[in-house]
């Protein structure tokens, strides 16, 4: 079998110009085309990746944020409750220590009413009962002379010194002789003088109020021995009982 | 004495050289496949291409695709040797289907040509890739005794490439023609279908081989 050298060797070169038209004319614009197709694709790929990771960076942030709005809204909560409970708090210690003191007050207006109430009552009673015992005593009607008599035992009862001072160092000692009814005073001058020890220039006089008893006025001194004395003093007792049984 | 069928008819000289029919039939392909290249490739856009875009495309990624495979590696590099060498191997192929025309890889010189540019694209190709030493250390691989064996499968490898190409494609057109002179005008049509088919995968195994022939000089696959 023969085998031609130059159509071997045309046939060789054809080939390899053919490589070279297809590979200009064929495979390089097409694989060109594909090329940019797939960078075009890889690029909208890209950008798909950079808009899903952006989606993803703001669905993270959106959480984020949900998150701390919950966080932030149950601590605002929780404070607003804290405060709340302190404001309520303070406003029951206020309105208790307000109620506490009214109630104080209350109480205390009410203990000095109720002491006022019996403090009145007290001396309307015993103003009653002075009162009643004076209409009594004086429907009774008493022994001024009685009363007086008793009256110069006790000037007679007193020591010197004090019968002395009494007397105010005068001579004859001027006495003013008070009582209910009018009475003779010279016997009485006579049993006064000789209580005192001294002459005595006595001069009478009349009040009613006394209901029963006399007053013998010395110059500084006043001796009292009647029931408007007794009742005075037993009025001034009761109501100084009074105060303190109030003030205990 | 008749000229053997097997010998190239020459159509004209130029000069010295005389220009066969496979030669000229050649031409004819480089012409076609160049013009249809430059029609399909005229308005190729990225956004919508159309449908001989579509197809064209589909055509280079699936070569690009059977290529990496074959080399497990990138084959954009070795696609247009490859590349067309499949394209131009179908088309030649398929061209002793029509009526006057002999396919070009139905003659030995066509055959021994494509296999000798791939003995020296491998080689070629695996010295750029591995560098000159390294490459030729690989024909002492495994062991230095295997060196001649190593040399002689090179040969014998683009050898054995030529020949079956060769062989395929005459002796089917043989079939054919002698089908056709003994029982008339329909009854080779089978054996032209046949034929068809046989050029496809005469044009697939030849390019296989040499995708792995050159992947076993690059080193991506195992050198076989």
């Amino acid at each position: 079998m023969h085998v031609d050298g130059w159509t071997l060797l045309l046939q060789a070169v054809n080939f390899l110009i053919l490589v070279w038209l297809l590979r200009h004319f064929l495979y390089r614009p097409v694989l060109a085309v594909i090329a940019e197709r797939q960078a075009a694709t890889e690029r909208v790929r890209t950008q798909a990746e950079a808009i899903r990771q952006e989606a993803d960076g703001m669905r993270h942030g959106l959480e984020d944020a949900r998150a701390g709005l919950a966080a932030e809204r149950d601590r605002l909560l929780a404070a607003a409750r804290a405060a709340a409970e302190a404001e309520r708090a303070a406003l029951l210690d206020g309105a208790r220590a307000e109620a506490d003191r009214l109630l104080a007050d209350a109480r205390a207006r009410l203990e000095e009413e109720r002491r006022q109430a019996l403090a009145a009552l007290h001396g309307q009673a015993a103003a009653l009962g002075t009162d009643l015992a004076g209409r009594l005593l004086r429907a009774a009607g008493g022994d001024d002379g009685r009363f007086l008599d008793a009256a110069c035992r006790s000037v007679e009862d007193l020591p010197e010194a004090q019968r002395h001072a009494l007397a105010g160092g005068e001579t004859p000692v001027p006495v003013r002789l008070v009582t209910v009814t009018p009475l003779d005073p010279a016997p009485w001058r006579e049993r006064l003088a000789a209580a005192l020890g001294r002459p005595v220039a006595l001069e009478a006089a009349e009040d009613p109020g006394l209901i029963a008893g006399v007053e013998l006025h010395f110059p500084h001194t006043v001796l009292r021995h009647s029931w408007k004395q007794a009742l005075a003093e037993a009025t001034e007792e009761l109501t100084r009982d009074d105060d303190a049984h109030a003030s205990a | 004495m008749t000229e053997s069928p097997l010998t190239a008819p020459v159509v004209f000289t130029l000069g010295p050289v005389p220009v066969t029919l496979p030669v000229v039939t050649t031409w004819g392909l480089m012409a076609l496949l160049t013009l249809a290249a430059v029609l399909a490739t005229r308005r190729l856009t990225v956004e919508r291409p159309g449908r001989v875009q579509a197809v064209l495309e589909l055509i280079v990624q699936t070569l690009q695709k059977q290529i990496g495979e074959t080399m497990q590696a990138d084959a954009t590099p070795f696609l247009p040797l490859l590349g067309t060498l499949f394209l131009y191997l179908a088309t030649a192929n398929l061209s002793g289907l029509m009526p006057g025309l002999k396919a070009p890889t139905a003659f030995i010189e066509t055959a021994a040509a494509l296999a000798l540019i791939v003995l020296l694209g491998s080689q070629v190709y695996g010295i750029r890739a591995r560098g000159l030493w390294a490459y030729l250390k690989g024909f002492a691989h495994p062991t230095p005794l295997l060196l001649p064996l190593n040399l002689l499968s090179e040969v014998t490898r683009a050898f054995s490439l030529s020949v079956r190409l060769f062989g395929n494609v005459m002796s089917g057109e043989f079939v054919i023609a002698i089908v056709l002179s003994l029982a008339g005008l329909f009854v080779p049509v089978p054996l032209m279908a046949l034929e068809l088919l046989l050029g496809l995968v005469q044009a697939y195994i030849f390019t296989i081989l040499a995708a792995v022939f050159i992947g076993g000089a690059v080193g991506s696959i195992e050198r076989g």
